[in-house]
């Protein structure tokens, strides 16, 4: 997970994380100042007298945890690096974002995953764009009644959809089938969307039961149905 | 050779699959084999096909391509083999149907890039040879009449091999979207009667300039059925992207010698460093939860 740079860079800018002898784990107290610019939708690591470009709410926490690397064959089908928190810190919940598999954090929607996975794994962006924003929001939530700062994705089959709905390129097509597929329980109702030979209407119940219009009930995801749909047309694949 | 040359052929060396890869695609196509045996026996001739026959491998992209070809004397439509083989994969693997294959999506591990599939294509040989009939899932045609041993000696005999493996890193690596037949017929195509396919540099410059100038109107034959028509295949808009992309490499390398240049064509750039620590603003990701 780790290369000899990094060791370096940890050692200078995030001191108390230890990395473990085969560098698969890093584990200690993550210290960050960040701020987020709601109007400009930006956020920013504060640190080493870091300038403060973008104004925003500025926070300061520190957390224990732990990242592990993932194995090909982890159950929660995740490929970045786990995020976990000592117990007591947060409650360990979906609707903080803990998946229950593992109690390991949620910090991107599936797309932005591969989208990260591309660039090639880097520890200081990993921490910086993903780990300290996910813990800046938790803090966030904690001190603003509730709230997420820049919004969340629904779980699961709600938040791939909401996830394809933002990209605009066709190649997350398969990845997106297989997350859909995996969660199971919605996708034989997802599928018949899918399947249908005309646009999904917004006044149809939505997939998650919940017995509202779709367009009501989750806007985002029956975007992202209809955009789905169209592009498994476009390129022919069955489903 | 010249600095460009040894790097073209340094950056061949290194997409040669390593032994552990080659091992693990002759472990599945083993393991998919012996599946298909235990429901067909002995009567489907099941081998290789696609880049690992032609030998146009590349380490950041490969998959496995398996032909499974019944007798002719297979009394069964081209259809109802082809849902006989779809039906049986699917009792053991995540299985896609494609236009005349059946992808496996789920038989990977580490040794594999992303994105690995096995792609079972099933047909029946036509009597007394070696031509086969594929069943078609989508298109005009619901059967298409090919060769696969013509397809292999078309690519593999043409001396364009090394260049080949070139031109497919470089469309991986830019996210150029074009079937790898295609790409070989095309570059054969193009570098008939050349004397310097040897040549790495010459000929890739060659390749891109005709991307460039001739992808959109040229016509592709199938060497095994000039009936299909291959270049059909290809969207207008697919074409026109890979045109875009081949102006640009060819911007870049048209005139140089200078090896950092050619570096960018396939997106080769130096170790980032880690030794500064200055964030810039950027849109978070929402969180979301499996």
């Amino acid at each position: 997970m780790l290369t000899d740079s990094e060791i370096d860079w940890l050692k200078t800018h995030y001191s108390t994380l230890k990395p473990n002898n085969d560098r698969t784990e890093l584990k200690g107290v993550i210290s960050f100042t960040g701020t987020y610019n709601s109007d400009l939708n930006n956020f920013i690591v504060l640190s080493d007298g870091n300038e403060n470009k973008i104004g925003g709410i500025v926070l300061q926490g520190s957390y224990k945890i732990a990242i592990k690397e993932r194995k090909k064959d982890d159950p929660t089908g995740l490929k970045l690096p786990g995020l976990y928190l000592e117990e007591g810190q947060i409650v360990f919940s979906p609707e903080r974002h803990f998946n229950v598999i593992d109690k390991s954090a949620c910090f991107c929607g599936p797309i932005e995953e591969e989208l990260y996975l591309e660039e090639g794994f880097q520890i200081q962006t990993f921490l910086q764009n993903l780990i300290i924003p996910f813990l800046y929001e938790q803090l966030y939530y904690d001190t603003y009644d509730k709230r997420w700062p820049w919004g969340e994705y629904g779980h699961g089959t709600t938040g791939v959809l909401e996830s394809y709905f933002k990209t605009v390129d066709l190649r997350f097509i398969e990845s997106s089938l297989y997350r859909l597929k995996r969660d199971g329980k919605l996708w034989p109702y997802v599928r018949r969307m899918l399947l249908s030979k005309e646009y999904v209407k917004g006044h149809i119940n939505c997939f998650c039961e919940s017995g509202d219009f779709i367009r009501r009930c989750h806007p985002e995801a029956w975007k992202g149905i209809n955009k789905l749909r169209k592009d498994i047309l476009e390129l022919a694949i069955v489903i | 050779m010249n600095n460009i040359e040894k790097y073209l052929q340094e950056l061949l060396n290194s997409q040669d699959l390593t032994t552990d890869q080659e091992n693990t695609l002759q472990a599945h196509k083993k393991e998919v084999t012996d599946f298909l045996r235990v429901e067909f026996g002995n009567d489907p001739v099941i081998r290789y096909a696609g880049s690992h026959e032609k030998g146009t491998m590349i380490q950041d992209n490969f998959d496995l391509d398996i032909v499974c070809y019944f007798p002719s004397s297979d009394s069964r439509s081209l259809k109802d083999i082809r849902e006989d083989v779809a039906n049986h994969l699917r009792t053991k693997y995540a299985t896609q149907s494609k236009a005349s294959a059946e992808r496996i999506m789920n038989l990977k591990d580490d040794k594999t890039p992303q994105g690995y599939h096995i792609d079972v294509v099933p047909g029946r040989f036509i009597e007394n040879t070696k031509d086969v009939f594929l069943h078609v899932a989508y298109g005009d045609k619901e059967r298409m009449q090919t060769n696969l041993k013509t397809h292999i000696d078309h690519i593999a005999n043409s001396g364009c091999v090394p260049v080949i493996r070139l031109v497919k890193i470089w469309s991986n690596r830019n996210n150029v979207n074009i079937k790898t037949f295609v790409l070989e017929l095309f570059i054969v195509k193009i570098l008939n009667g050349s004397q310097n396919k040897d040549n790495l540099k010459t000929s890739f410059v060659k390749i891109i300039e005709a991307l460039k100038d001739r992808f959109e109107s040229i016509q592709l034959d199938d060497p095994a059925n000039t009936n299909n028509i291959v270049s059909r295949l290809v969207s207008t808009s697919d074409k026109a992207m890979v045109v875009q992309a081949a102006k640009d490499a060819f911007a870049k390398i048209e005139n140089t010698d200078r090896v950092d240049e050619w570096k960018k064509v396939f997106c080769e750039q130096p170790e980032k460093s880690y030794l500064s620590n200055n964030p810039q603003p950027f849109i978070p990701s929402r969180p979301w939860c499996i």
